[in-house]
C-alpha cells in the first residue's frame, strides 16, 4: 500500500503544475490580492499545518465544531454534482476538484474576467475526519460537513458555537 | 454609497463577463454567497450597469475562530461600462448558483454587409 505522505506529495506536485497553467486566471477570478506566483513561498512538507496558505484554488472557509469539520469552497456557477470531486487522503488531507462550465459557450465574449474550467485545492484539515461528507451547494458555495473521527472541543480549543450579534 | 475604499473586494468588485448573443448583451458576474435580497442592479443611462451589494457573514461562530478564513465578506460595488447602448426597460435579471445574469437588448441596428467578390482567378477572399 502506498504511503499516504507520498501520495499527497505527488498530488501537490501535480497541482503546482496545474496552477502554473491556471493560477493567474483563477486568482484574478477569485479577486485575490496576490497570486501564488507572487507569494514565492517554499513548499511545505506534507502534513504541515500551514500548507493551506500556500495552496492554489478556490478560497475556503473551514471551521470546527465538537463533532464536525465544515469546509466551504467558493465555486460559483456549478450546474451539477458531477462537476465536483472530493477526495480524502488519510484523515486530514482534503482535495477538492471542480470544473466550472462556461455559461454561454455559444456567445461572443466581449469581456471575460470570470474563471471557467478546471480548478482544484488541496488543504490540510484542522482535525481528523471520516471519509464521508454531507454536501450542499447554495449561492455558489459548496459546503462539506465531515464527521470528526473523535469528538473534540472545537477549533484550537474553541468549543463554543454561538451566533454573533447581528452580522450587519 | 455603501462602498468604502479601503476594502480590496470593493475596489476590484466582482469579476464580470460581457457576452453578445444575437441582439442581446448579457452580463455575467460571479457573486458567490450573495442573496438576491443583498444585491441591487441598476442600469444607468443606457451604457452602464451598477452592481451593489454585500456578502454577508453567516457562519455560526466568529470570524476570528475560523480555522481557515479566505472568503471575502462585506459590501461591494462595481460599475460596468457597456460597449453598446441597451434598452434599460428590456432587461432581465437572475441570480442563480452565485452567478448574476443581466440580459439586455442592444439598441443598435445591424449593418448589412455586401461583400464584393474579387476576380475568380485570384482565389483570394474579399478581406
Amino acid at each position: 500500500m502506498s504511503d499516504p505522505g507520498n501520495v499527497v506529495q505527488r498530488i501537490a506536485e501535480q497541482l503546482e503544475a496545474l496552477s502554473d497553467a491556471f493560477g493567474e486566471d483563477l486568482w484574478r477570478e477569485l479577486g485575490r490580492a496576490r497570486s501564488p506566483r507572487q507569494k514565492e513561498q517554499p513548499r511545505p512538507k506534507p502534513g504541515s499545518a500551514s500548507r493551506a496558505g500556500a495552496a492554489v484554488g478556490p478560497p475556503l472557509d473551514i471551521y470546527v465544531t465538537p463533532h464536525e469539520v465544515v469546509v466551504e469552497a467558493v465555486l460559483p456557477g456549478l450546474t451539477g454534482p458531477h462537476q465536483v470531486t472530493v477526495s480524502l487522503a488519510g484523515a486530514t488531507e482534503l482535495l477538492i476538484e471542480a470544473f466550472l462550465p462556461d455559461r454561454l459557450p455559444d456567445g461572443l465574449y466581449i469581456q471575460r474576467e470570470r474563471f471557467s474550467g478546471y480548478c482544484s485545492r488541496l488543504v490540510t484539515l484542522p482535525a481528523s475526519v471520516r471519509p464521508v461528507a454531507v454536501a450542499g451547494y447554495q449561492e455558489g458555495i459548496l459546503q462539506l460537513r465531515f464527521q470528526r473521527t473523535s469528538p473534540g472541543s472545537g477549533s484550537q480549543g474553541v468549543a463554543v458555537l454561538h451566533v454573533p450579534p447581528s452580522a450587519s | 454609497m455603501r462602498a468604502k475604499q479601503e476594502r480590496p473586494a470593493e475596489r476590484a468588485g466582482p469579476p464580470v463577463d460581457l457576452v453578445r448573443r444575437g441582439d442581446r448583451l448579457i452580463l455575467l458576474a460571479s457573486l458567490p454567497g450573495v442573496k438576491p435580497s443583498d444585491l441591487r442592479v441598476s442600469i444607468v443611462g443606457d451604457r452602464q450597469v451598477l452592481l451593489e451589494g454585500e456578502v454577508a457573514y453567516r457562519h455560526p461562530l466568529p470570524r476570528e475562530n475560523l480555522s481557515l478564513g479566505e472568503r471575502i465578506y462585506g459590501p461591494f460595488a462595481r460599475t460596468v461600462h457597456l460597449p453598446l447602448p441597451v434598452d434599460p426597460g428590456a432587461a432581465a435579471v437572475a441570480l442563480q448558483d452565485g452567478v448574476l445574469t443581466v440580459d439586455m437588448r442592444v439598441r443598435a441596428e445591424a449593418v448589412h454587409l455586401t461583400w464584393q467578390p474579387k476576380e475568380a482567378q485570384t482565389g483570394e477572399r474579399p478581406w
